[in-house]
């Protein structure tokens, strides 16, 4: 049992940052109707800001999140005022694939500017240690994704339903043309929900680079996954996007604990596939 | 109020009105009929900026508003109801009104322009709970307009608002916009229901293949042979 409950808490964990990334892409999606492939690579951004925050300034990630996040919502302002607009403006599918040569440029960049070797926090965090329940281990720098995923969702929920420019964004993602006519200045709601996610996405990494790797490809493997958790929780949907990404953690860990670990990723396709079965357009879709 | 200058606009680079020239004195009915195709629609989206001014220019109180996006002009008191109403399918009657406002920041004002609305149109009231793509055709069309009236603007242009509607319905919502103007609201509806808008517009215009036409008082146009002939269907 205390075995079971043990995976499944390292399930939800790392399901926490594929929930993070998920939410990102289903805010985008719903809002602009754009595939946000870049997601994974805000999180790598974010995974470095806290690496040199660490590195240059002995912040842990935790202090460091503020400023990740930040630092991600001015650049996704920047690009989508340089790139994004710009595409939106052309035929559909640059508008579809804009954001996939952006993922490109950002893991070179990455790669040209913080170089391609892996990297972990040089500097001791102080947020650590672990809390002994008994039945379950828990080490505190792996409740950071989860409590961040549950703040974050909580956030967003909040945000979109009870703040002007949050009405304003689902008024726009609703009906871009109606938006404008009562007064909302649609490409502004447009930047804030792309800012947005990619500041989500920028704190997400902050708190996975407590106990992962940081190189300039590790979004890809998110990015997917985040994908898949949008995909099974209903394209738009952000709260489906946050259950299915939990939902996913959970299989990983749970076919890599009981069956094996070489297969796990295995386990989490079933899932995804038995949902779409029943419920093609995903969990919330409608 | 309005003057629309020998305006040219379209699409992509491709004119579609080609010289539209009209004007709307305050507090008036103005129409702009013509059939399908003739252009109508696209001047409306090229006084509300939602296409381009080729040539022309058009004048708002004297200041040209040529290329001035819609949710400024919101700001500036010029509403309009889109064709095909155009709500916010998934969000509440009342949330629609709300957001109907939302050039506005002052709750009291916004609380009471809503009373206004529901005063006017109990029905509306009635299911301001309801979410608005479940309302019939008609409640949406009443739903749009008040929608268009809660930024209170000066100038309020509703295009094909009987469209798709019964007859009862048409008569109700002419009755509305005759209200609208009652209220010292200043209207510019485009209609293929040429006979019923003639009848209550003080001025109108008629559109052909781009360009204003012809124009006169609604109870000339309507005694028109011409456009008896073209429009009337007589």
């Amino acid at each position: 049992m205390s075995v079971f409950l043990q995976g499944l808490y390292e399930g939800i964990i790392n399901g926490s940052i594929l929930a993070l990334i998920a939410m990102g892409i289903a805010l985008v999606w719903g809002v602009m109707n754009i595939l946000s492939f870049s997601q994974g690579e805000f999180l790598m951004l974010g995974m470095f800001v806290s690496y040199y925050a660490n590195r240059l300034l002995g912040l842990d990630p935790i202090v460091a999140m503020p400023l990740s996040a930040l630092v991600l919502f001015v650049l996704g302002i920047i690009i989508y005022k340089l790139i994004i607009a710009r595409a939106l403006r052309g035929p559909i599918l640059s508008q579809r694939l804009i954001t996939f040569a952006l993922s490109m440029v950002l893991v070179y960049s990455a790669q040209l500017f913080f170089g391609a070797e892996y990297k972990t926090l040089s500097n001791p965090v102080k947020f650590s240690g672990t809390i002994d329940l008994g039945f379950l281990t828990i080490a505190k720098q792996k409740l950071v994704p989860f409590l961040l995923a549950l703040i974050v969702a909580g956030l967003l929920f909040w945000f979109l339903r009870y703040t002007r420019m949050g009405k304003a964004i689902q008024a726009t993602s609703m009906d871009r043309y109606a938006a404008g006519l009562v007064g909302i200045n649609p490409d502004r709601a447009y930047t804030i929900s792309f800012a947005l996610a990619s500041a989500v996405a920028g704190a997400a990494g902050c708190a996975l680079t407590y106990y992962y790797y940081l190189y300039p490809n590790v979004g890809a493997t998110f990015q997917l996954w985040g994908f898949i958790a949008v995909a099974m929780g209903g394209f738009g949907s952000i709260t489906g996007a946050f259950l299915s990404g939990l939902l996913m953690g959970i299989a990983d860990t749970l076919t890599g604990l009981y069956v094996n670990t070489a297969i796990k990723y295995i386990g989490v396709c079933v899932v995804f596939l038995v949902t779409v079965s029943f419920r093609p357009k995903g969990i919330f879709g409608k | 109020m309005l003057k629309v200058e020998h305006v040219k606009t379209g699409y992509d680079g491709v004119p579609v009105v080609h010289n539209a020239s009209l004007q709307v004195e305050q507090g008036s009915i103005v129409a702009l009929v013509g059939s399908n195709g003739s252009g109508k629609t696209s001047l409306l989206r090229a006084v509300t900026g939602a296409l381009p001014i080729m040539r022309g220019d058009i004048l708002y109180k004297g200041q040209s508003i040529a290329g001035v996006k819609s949710f400024k002009l919101v700001e500036m008191g010029i509403s309009m109801v889109p064709e095909g109403r155009h709500l916010f399918g998934k969000m509440s009657v009342r949330d629609n009104l709300l957001m109907g406002a939302y050039s506005v920041r002052d709750k009291g004002e916004i609380e009471k322009r809503l009373q206004s609305i529901y005063k006017l149109l109990p029905r509306v009231e009635e299911r301001q709970r309801q979410q608005a793509d479940t309302l019939s055709g008609g409640e949406q069309q009443m739903v749009a307009i008040a929608r268009g009236l809660m930024s209170k603007p000066e100038l309020l242009i509703l295009d094909e608002p009987s469209l798709g509607l019964m007859p009862k319905l048409v008569t109700e919502i002419f009755e509305f916009i005759q209200r609208i103007k009652d209220s010292g609201v200043t209207v510019i509806i485009v209609e293929q229901n040429a006979v019923a808008t003639l009848e209550m517009s003080d001025y109108a215009y008629v559109m052909q293949n781009g360009e204003t036409v012809l124009e006169g008082t609604g109870q000339a146009l309507l005694a028109d042979e011409q456009v008896k002939k073209a429009y009337l269907g007589g």
